[in-house]
């Protein structure tokens, strides 16, 4: 099973609630603007590091902002 | 996740004014083709010595014998230019663009370690010439750029 396909994450929606464009995004957590495009669609799924560091960037929790169809109110919840 | 999922301890990315992200974007940008043409460059000046060189000695029916000095000090060249470019590459890339150079470099390993046995068995079977070596190391190198190129396509 490819995990990959599951995950999905709001990061588009806290962006767009910042007015961030993927490039400010990118730079706040020291990454491309490519990359920060590839975790929002779904294309690329982001280190720990990473994760906690966008956590800490939204000031949310990580499931918060991801997704992986297990969590509570998650798209595979029972 | 309890404590550990909001972490809150420290937010320096926050206090960035509005664009900084973008300027810090663009400036990581620069830095990366900055990085990725004078490696490009130093290669480029590399093989195209090496080729001329060795083409102006096929066309004076000179031998394909090069000075040891020559030799080892294109070793040298070549060792420090792949070390030392890995190491700053590996400085200035993000963890997509490291991990789309695993896969790529993963890709080209698999495909050598199929295709020089094959060649190789062809050889033997009498279909085909001896196998080349340079044309082994091109297939390899190519093979994994365009791996790395399918990869930036296909995620971006």
């Amino acid at each position: 099973m490819d995990l990959r396909l599951l995950v999905k994450n709001r990061l588009k929606v806290l962006r767009a609630e910042r007015d961030w464009s993927q490039a400010e995004l990118g730079g706040r957590l020291g990454v491309s603007r490519q990359a920060v495009n590839a975790i929002e669609t779904g294309k690329y799924d982001p280190s720990l590091p990473l994760a906690f560091k966008l956590a800490r960037l939204f000031d949310r929790k990580i499931e918060e902002i991801f997704d992986d169809g297990h969590g509570e109110g998650g798209h595979g919840a029972a | 996740m309890t404590g550990m999922g909001r972490a809150a301890m420290v937010r320096p990315d926050r206090d960035f004014s509005h664009g900084e992200g973008e300027r810090r974007e663009a400036a990581m940008r620069r830095t990366r083709y900055l990085v990725i043409g004078t490696l490009f460059v130093c290669g480029l000046g590399t093989g195209f010595y090496v080729g001329f060189r060795q083409a102006g000695m096929d066309f004076h029916g000179e031998t394909g014998f090069w000075s040891p000095a020559v030799a080892l000090g294109l070793i040298a060249l070549f060792v420090v230019a792949v070390a030392g470019g890995t190491w700053i590459m590996s400085g200035v890339m993000d963890e997509l663009e490291r991990a789309r150079s695993y896969k790529a470099a993963s890709l080209g390993a698999t495909l050598f370690l199929l295709a020089y046995p094959i060649w190789y068995f062809l050889w033997k079977g009498g279909f085909v010439r001896e196998p080349i070596h340079w044309v082994m190391y091109a297939f390899f190198v190519f093979a994994m750029l365009g791996a790395l190129a399918w990869y930036r396509v296909r995620e971006s």
